[in-house]
């Protein structure tokens, strides 16, 4: 057995390193209560993965350039006019999607390729593509570390963030980049459906049980990473789809954070002021 | 002589292709506090929002802090905003969010600390000199989502004075709060208005809000300024009646003055 998992060594790799890089980058996206982020630029960069796929371009630039794109249209979407910016990621990504599924309509060829960027496969992750993720998950690591008493102030309202004389913007676009760049490396093993899942599980699960930003971080790390291996090995003894049994774990381990959660307690004592949910 | 801390000369603002505020002129002294009065959308908030460059100038002349607001680039506006404790109308928390009150206190000092750079001594015992002045001890630790409102404002006033501001720029800091923690804010205002050369600005609808060392005040509606003087010369049952649209009635106690609409058979 030893040396059959030996085999999966780099699907080891790839499940560890996405669970470390979608969790963090969904910690911030969980507090900033923008979501939808997460949904819009996995769908960009599935988009984007697409069209590279149907003109014969690499797909990896592609989906990292066109999550990007989104990324950087998203923000100033919002902050020019009068939409919400939940609003406005929302038409993008009926947008996106629409384009996705357009793109897989007109390929010729047997979808099953194309398929797979839509579920993911993890078990083909190859090398070149480990350290692609290494080099995504290292460069967030290192630009969340950087900057951290920054985005706690950005996380706490952007508003304040400005106000105190930090370049508020550079903080807010430089997460949506790095969320673009995570995702587009994590496409393939993930794929652009599953992914979702792995940004916002673990940060929901790690809001549940603790109060300091550093404690919450570190549970959605070892939420994701607990999610993606178990996921893996499901999906290896019982011969399951990986993508969905990574998505699986991930929302059990929510519901076992739920459950315990000292939060979810303290509202049901009545011990807050008129809060009803933590959801 | 010295330079006001603010000098706007004939100011207009624009926000989203609408104007919101017309032919502003207004100065402040170091060490000089501003009340700016005036009903529900009259423009207020959108005047500080205008000197924190969070709402575009679109005429006239704008000094603050010896810059002229027409010529801000991003460095520009976040050395300035550096030295401007702004408090915006009270933010919405979740009672949740992982950040304790020291860390709300801690992040006034953000600003001043490199990218890169972790907080220093010097910036810490500054946080925890003003936690000191406010008695915020025994809530430091706690999440602030789970502060009450006055608490939460206490909190974000330390912020404001760990941030070593020259100017505060309070908009109605004391919203939404009951009697006792409306006296606690005010008092806490009031010793900081009247000390060293900290200008203060701030909005309220209410004018008994205003620390009685509040001489100046400046009436504002529907996005105009329609006064601006002394104390007693603004706040004016003639001058409030056509602002707020119905008959004010004022009254004067203990350095404060009271607002109150007349009832028909008052």
């Amino acid at each position: 057995m030893i040396e059959d998992l030996w085999l999966f060594r780099e699907t080891f790799l790839a499940a560890i390193l996405a669970g470390l890089g979608c969790s963090l980058i969904g910690v911030f996206i969980f507090c900033l209560r923008i979501p939808f982020v997460g949904v819009l630029i996995s769908h960009a960069a599935m988009a984007g993965a697409i069209f590279a796929h149907f003109v014969g371009w690499p797909e990896l630039p592609v989906a990292l350039g066109v999550s990007l794109l989104a990324a950087f249209f998203s923000g100033p979407l919002a902050d020019r006019t009068e939409i919400d910016l939940n609003l406005s990621l929302s038409i993008l990504f009926s947008l996106l999607m629409g384009l996705a599924f357009l793109g897989i309509g007109l390929i010729p060829e047997p979808k099953s390729s194309i398929l797979g960027l839509l579920w993911g496969n993890i078990l083909l992750v190859t090398a070149k593509e480990v350290y692609a993720l290494v080099g995504a998950t290292g460069i967030a690591l290192g630009f969340i570390a950087m900057g951290f008493k920054e985005f706690k102030a950005l996380l706490f309202s952007r508003t304040i963030a400005a106000s105190i004389g930090l370049g508020e913007p550079f903080f807010f676009y430089g997460l949506l980049v790095l969320c673009g760049l995570v995702v587009s490396v994590n496409l393939h093993s993930l794929g652009g459906l599953m992914i979702y899942s792995l940004l916002v599980n673990p940060a929901a699960g790690a809001y549940q049980l603790s109060y300091s930003l550093k404690g919450m971080m570190f549970i959605a790390a070892l939420l994701g990473i607990g999610a993606a291996m178990g996921g893996f090995f499901c999906s290896y003894f019982w011969s399951l789809p990986t993508g969905a049994s990574i998505v699986i774990f991930s929302s059990l381990a929510f519901a076992a954070c739920a459950i315990l959660s000292p939060k979810r307690r303290k509202i049901l004592q009545g011990g807050t002021h008129g809060q009803k949910n933590l959801f | 002589m010295k330079e006001p801390l603010f000098c706007l000369d004939h100011v207009s603002v624009a926000h989203r292709g609408r104007m919101i505020l017309r032919d502003i002129s207004l100065k402040l002294e170091a060490g000089e506090t501003v009340g700016i009065v005036g009903p529900n959308g009259a423009g207020k908030s959108s005047l500080l929002m205008a000197l924190m460059g969070f709402r575009r100038i679109v005429s006239g002349q704008a000094l603050f802090l010896s810059r002229d607001l027409w010529n801000q680039d991003g460095r520009g506006w976040s050395a300035l905003r550096k030295k401007v404790g702004y408090l915006p109308q009270q933010i919405q928390i979740d009672p949740f969010f992982p950040i304790t009150a020291e860390e709300v206190i801690l992040l006034g000092r953000v600003g001043h600390v490199r990218f890169l750079r972790n907080m220093r001594k010097e910036d810490l015992l500054i946080a925890e000199e003003w936690i000191q002045a406010f008695g915020l001890n025994d809530l430091r630790k706690r999440p602030f989502g789970q502060l009450s409102g006055g608490e939460q404002q206490k909190v974000n006033l330390a912020r404001l004075m760990a941030q070593k501001p020259e100017i505060l720029l309070l908009d109605e800091p004391t919203a939404g709060l009951d009697l006792k923690w409306q006296r606690i804010l005010g008092e806490i205002i009031e010793r900081f208005a009247g000390q060293g050369n900290i200008g203060l600005v701030m909005v309220t609808h209410e004018a008994h809000q205003l620390p009685p060392s509040c001489q100046k005040v400046a009436l504002f509606h529907r996005g105009e300024m329609v006064a601006a003087g002394r104390r007693e010369e603004i706040l004016t049952e003639h001058l409030l009646s056509q602002v707020y649209g119905c008959r004010v009635g004022t009254s004067f106690w203990q350095g404060r003055t009271y607002l109150f609409p007349w009832r028909p058979d008052d």
